[in-house]
């Protein structure tokens, strides 16, 4: 939540500077007033912090620990007189303090990851299209190169020379992502940078990276938010894979990827196992999603 | 670089004794230093020669690739179009409905498209087409037959709909509250004409960049769709053959995507002028 | 790609959702039953040569589309094949077999100096062939391979175009069932010397199976197709058969409910839906295979034989089976029970205690080892990633937890996982093995020395090496089992490796496919099969 936050002041603060038909504090005013009245994005956010806080918290107040197997309960349904109200995983630990012990890593890492995706790709894009020419040219080979080099061997190869890593999986997962927002970025900065206001900021002598930051990126920050929303399941997903690769998280510990897609391969047998970790997942996206939509329409003084 | 990476292509379950993988690495050249390996491998590359798999020892590198990519060219080229006539004026469609209940029900659709992963959905699809009601065939490619396209190519293209619609949407908002589209509604210009001689320009820009990268990736295979559905596509060169480190594989790949991604962000730059003439240098 | 028609293929996508009025119209490509038999074998092989490769999938096309010296009955048992008969001499080191009259598909007689080159190729250091280390039991088989000895030296000769002749180091009374062994099979000599690695191209390679190889689509299927130059082609019912390369078993098995396979495997998860809804399909035998954790006996900690005899005996083997893997049978013993030549395995002495008294007795030996609640022994299992390895892992480190050990899990992608058991970088490894013949000695061959890295332990100990060497040389087979006993009782005792479970085989066939024999080897030969109407 600090993040969403932090964006907003960030925004208002460049937006209060420059744009000339809003004066004042009353923008980031404003965009509070407006995205408060937002009923769907206020709903959004009161889930997704309840079900922040109930992963975070709520495994201390379950009654069965989330290694815990018990041998009698493998893979059964829901069971309310046994207290595993998701039923039970194919190890016989309880699936609803899984979901809630998952929960942690996965929006932590979807939340980070995208942070880090919005930090490089922003600044890497829109300095590429600013600039453009040779500058832009050499920036983004660079970036095909780096879409061409194959996941895998990138991560086994961190894992080489760092070892493992709970904060190489950040690294790793935001290294990739921020690929494609820099490409979208510097297409619109690209478009934007020959507008009548980037050009009497130039024309004064306002200095490149305060043009690139407070004047071009406060103009693109709808779309950083949308596609940073669109960010977080692939991240959240990727995770997954990075623990099949052995960077990640590791047994007894689990993500909502890891159960996913465990689940998945025996939504034939036991639906369970799949319905409630992604049903929680859908629920978080669907929130982050429209939150999304919320900010971009509170920070876009336009309207 | 690759070489680095521990495990080795001949590792498995069973150990080979040292003399018999001393034959194997022997083979495949694998026993020189690696610097040799790299301008050996070079030097092949200049000839247009990608060398031989270690996994499918019968195959050039360039046969493996040209046979699958016509697989994964067919499913991917379909899937993203079908995105961009859907997702798009759906996108389209929710903006110019703002905050409506068009709106929300588009947008939760899109989302529930972006939300579910490949690898449920197309799963579920096979079990209800194929297995319950046995409309349309559970797997394999035969050819392209088009019914042997429809399940994977729905798996794979609904969540690019999702994503070409979010994009789509907040872009075609943004230039419906620009100045001058406000301006021209103000002379009194018919809406739908404004939308669309001066919106849709403007607002696809971002789709386009977007697309640079997604059609790169989506025409050289899903390997989550291609295990689903046991196609033939490139997919599973990215991930299995690395996971079996063949080395010669996976350089080929990478070549060939490189220079597919290249050549794609080239057209989008071309396209970008197309689209808004004012961009330039 | 013709753009119209992706035009046509994209409207009736978008129709897809409201499909529901064009069912009629809509069919499932149907398979002609009893013509083509479509077969699942999951992966691709590595290449068609019989020399370049090792696995049960590659062995599937190999022995349908060649014959060896020996043949297998539908329940695999050994008979002869293109050999008719064979001696042996007194010592058990000289085989001469004796060939019949029969052709490659180009019409060329198939003769003894066929096989003697097919095999002196395989053992050829430049062939690289990942299965000369089978065949070390012939005359100097490893020098060949190490290259110390030219391949004309190997003990395998063509005494005239009908008799081939073969010289061994150790009397093995497996030999004859290894002949069944793609390794042992014979290359067409006019071919390879004419086209040299070329030879497997379709438009060169010939075969002197019951089929022959009509086309390849990697990564797709191959296509098998009767071969009428087969020497018992008129046995031969079904004329082709599509061999598919379907990975994932889940959708392999979706595959056969909607009647595009005859022959699938099916996700263990689901085997009691199988068991109720395809009870007619249904096929489960036990299999020679062994799953096993060994304990790196390198480390101090595994050095004590109470912390093995510990860890091995808290594990609840009928649970792990019946509740866990869901299939395979509980093991107490190394060697998978069943086996041809040994009657009377040497299983652990508290196989038949009880779970509470084998908990008692460990956390006892623990402690005895010096590990107590306050300093408990810490290990680490090593595995290779995915959802069952993750689950059986799971299982074990819990059962584990039940005396007081601290079990850490940590898991990698297959490749680095086995280069990391072959280095002996782990503390436990999860092992497994499926015999190549069907004999104690390829079982409990893996713990001595002559199994090298694969002795993932690293167990040496003089008294199993003399027993297992005792083995070897011996001709009588009951005098045999009793040295092969002595050498799994060693294990029992020392427990370098707990033995988990023994293999459990499960397929659905189709219920009108006859012919299809379960047998332990798990072989089945399509040449055997045919539809009932």
């Amino acid at each position: 939540m600090t993040q969403s936050i932090d964006i907003k002041d960030d925004q208002t603060a460049n937006n209060s500077t420059n744009d000339n038909f809003v004066t004042g504090n009353s923008l980031w005013k404003d965009a509070v007033i407006r995205f408060y009245k937002n009923r769907l994005a206020m709903t959004c956010l009161i889930i997704l912090g309840i079900i922040t806080v109930a992963c975070f918290i709520g495994p201390y107040f379950l009654e069965h620990p989330f290694d815990e197997v018990y041998w009698d309960y493998i893979q059964v349904p829901p069971n309310f007189e046994a207290g595993f109200y998701f039923g039970t995983d194919t190890n016989g630990r309880d699936l609803l303090v899984r979901v809630l012990h998952g929960g942690q890593i996965s929006i932590l890492i979807g939340v980070l990851a995208a942070f880090v995706a919005i930090l490089i790709g922003v600044s890497y894009g829109a300095t590429a299209g600013y600039f453009g020419g040779r500058v832009d040219m050499l920036m983004m080979r660079f970036v095909d190169i780096l879409y061409a080099i194959p996941f895998i061997f990138f991560v086994i190869l961190l894992m080489v020379f760092f070892g493992r890593n709970i904060y190489l999986m950040f690294i790793a997962l935001g290294a990739v992502e921020w690929l494609t927002m820099a490409r979208i970025v510097r297409g619109q900065t690209i478009s934007i940078k020959n507008k009548e206001f980037v050009l009497a900021a130039k024309a004064i002598g306002v200095r490149d990276g305060k043009i690139i930051f407070k004047h071009i990126v406060p103009n693109i920050w709808g779309l950083i938010i949308i596609y940073a929303t669109l960010l977080i399941p692939s991240v959240i997903m990727t995770e997954s894979f990075l623990s099949y690769l052995g960077l990640g998280v590791q047994e007894p510990n689990t993500s909502w990827g890891a159960l996913i897609s465990e689940g998945a391969n025996i939504m034939e047998t036991s639906p369970w196992i799949l319905i409630f970790p992604a049903s929680f997942l859908a629920v978080t996206l669907f929130c982050f999603n429209f939150i999304g939509d919320g900010l971009r329409d509170a920070l876009d003084p336009k309207q | 670089m690759m070489r680095l990476t521990p495990g080795g292509p001949f590792d498995a379950e069973r150990v080979l004794p040292p003399e018999v993988e001393k034959n194997l690495l022997a083979h495949f050249n694998l026993d020189l230093p690696l610097h040799e390996q790299f301008f050996l491998y070079i030097w092949r590359l200049l000839h247009f020669d990608f060398g031989p798999s270690f996994t499918v020892v019968d195959f050039d590198v360039a046969d493996l690739i040209l046979s699958s990519f016509p697989v994964s060219l067919q499913l991917g080229g379909i899937a993203i179009l079908i995105a961009i006539f859907i997702g798009c004026p759906l996108g389209a469609y929710a903006a110019y409905n703002q905050n409506s209940v068009k709106d929300y029900s588009i947008m939760g659709f899109s989302v529930l498209g972006i939300v579910i992963p490949t690898f449920v959905s197309a799963p579920l699809f096979t079990l209800f087409f194929g297995v319950t009601l046995k409309w349309l065939p559970v797997q394999g490619w035969n050819d392209g037959a088009w019914n042997h396209l429809i399940l994977p190519i729905t798996s794979l293209s609904l969540p690019y709909i999702g994503i070409m619609a979010r994009i789509m949407r907040s872009s075609m908002i943004e230039v419906l509250n620009s100045q001058y589209i406000r301006t021209a509604k103000a002379k009194g210009l018919n809406s739908q004409i404004v939308l669309f001689r001066h919106g849709l320009r403007a607002a696809i820009l971002p789709v386009v960049s977007y697309l640079g990268p997604a059609i790169a990736g989506i025409i050289t295979g899903s390997v989550v769709i291609e295990r689903v559905y046991a196609l033939p596509g490139l997919g599973r060169y990215f991930v299995d053959y690395a996971l079996n480190r063949d080395y010669q594989v996976v350089m080929g790949v990478v070549v060939f995507f490189g220079t597919l991604i290249v050549l794609m962000n080239l057209l989008v730059d071309i396209a970008y002028r197309f689209i808004d003439p004012k961009i330039g240098d | 790609m013709n753009i119209r028609n992706n035009i046509k293929k994209v409207a009736l996508v978008s129709l897809l959702t409201a499909a529901t009025a064009l069912t009629p119209t809509l069919s499932v490509t149907a398979f002609a039953a009893g013509k083509t038999l479509v077969y699942n074998n999951g992966t691709e092989p590595r290449s068609l040569d019989p020399a370049k490769v090792n696995g049960m999938w590659e062995l599937n096309i190999m022995a349908s589309v060649f014959m060896g010296l020996m043949a297998e009955t539908p329940s695999a048992e050994t008979i002869p094949g293109v050999a008719t008969s064979y001696d042996v001499s007194d010592d058990g080191l000289t085989y001469t077999f004796h060939l019949r009259d029969s052709k490659w598909s180009d019409g060329v007689p198939v003769t003894a100096n066929d096989f003697e080159f097919g095999i002196k190729r395989l053992m050829d250091p430049n062939t690289a062939s990942p299965n000369s280390w089978l065949l070390y039991l012939i005359e100097n088989g490893s020098d060949v391979v190490s290259g110390k000895k030219a391949p004309s030296e190997l003990g395998v000769t063509a005494i005239d175009d009908k008799t081939l002749q073969f010289k061994l180091n150790i009397p093995a009374p497996y030999f004859t069932s290894m002949l069944v062994h793609m390794s042992t099979f014979a290359a067409p000599k006019h071919v390879v010397e004419k086209h040299g690695d070329d030879w497997t191209k379709l438009e060169n390679m010939v075969f002197n199976g019951a089929y022959t190889i009509e086309k390849w689509i990697p990564n797709d299927h191959i296509m098998l197709k009767k071969n009428p130059h087969f020497w018992d082609a008129d046995n031969v019912k079904i004329e082709n058969v599509k061999m598919l390369v379907i990975k994932d078993s889940a959708t392999a098995f979706k595959a056969f409910r909607a009647g595009e396979l005859d022959i699938s495997s099916f996700p263990t998860d689901q085997i009691s839906k199988v068991k109720t809804d395809y009870p007619d399909a249904f096929h489960s035998y036990a299999t020679l295979a062994t799953s096993y954790y060994s304990f790196n006996l390198r480390l101090d900690k595994f050095k004590d034989v109470n912390v093995r005899q510990a860890l091995s005996m808290a594990i609840d083997r009928k649970v792990y089976t019946e509740k866990v893997r869901k299939s395979g049978i509980p093991a107490y013993g190394f060697v998978p029970t069943g086996i041809a030549n040994y009657p009377s395995p040497a299983l652990v002495s508290w196989k038949d205690k009880s779970m509470d008294e084998r908990r008692a007795t460990a956390k006892k030996l623990l402690a005895d080892a010096g590990y107590t609640a306050d300093k408990p022994l810490e290990l680490e299992i090593k595995y290779r990633s995915g959802d069952l390895g993750k689950r059986y892992t799971v299982a074990i480190a819990a059962m584990w937890k039940a005396i007081g050990v601290k079990v850490t899990m940590l898991n990698k992608d297959s490749n680095v996982v086995y280069e990391d058991y072959k280095k002996g970088d782990f503390e436990v490894a999860s092992g497994g093995w499926s015999g190549d013949y069907n004999d104690a000695e390829n079982f409990l061959t893996l713990l001595s020395k002559g199994a090298g890295r694969n002795n993932y332990s690293a167990y040496s100990n003089p008294d199993y090496e003399a027993a297992m060497l005792a083995a070897s040389k011996e001709t009588d087979l009951v005098k045999r089992a009793v040295h092969l006993r002595k050498a799994e009782a060693l294990i029992a005792r020392d427990q370098p490796v707990a033995a988990l479970n023994y293999g459990q085989f499960l397929r659905v066939v189709n219920p009108k496919l006859k012919g299809y024999v379960d047998n332990p080897m798990t072989q089945h030969r399509f040449r055997h099969m045919y539809f009932a109407d």
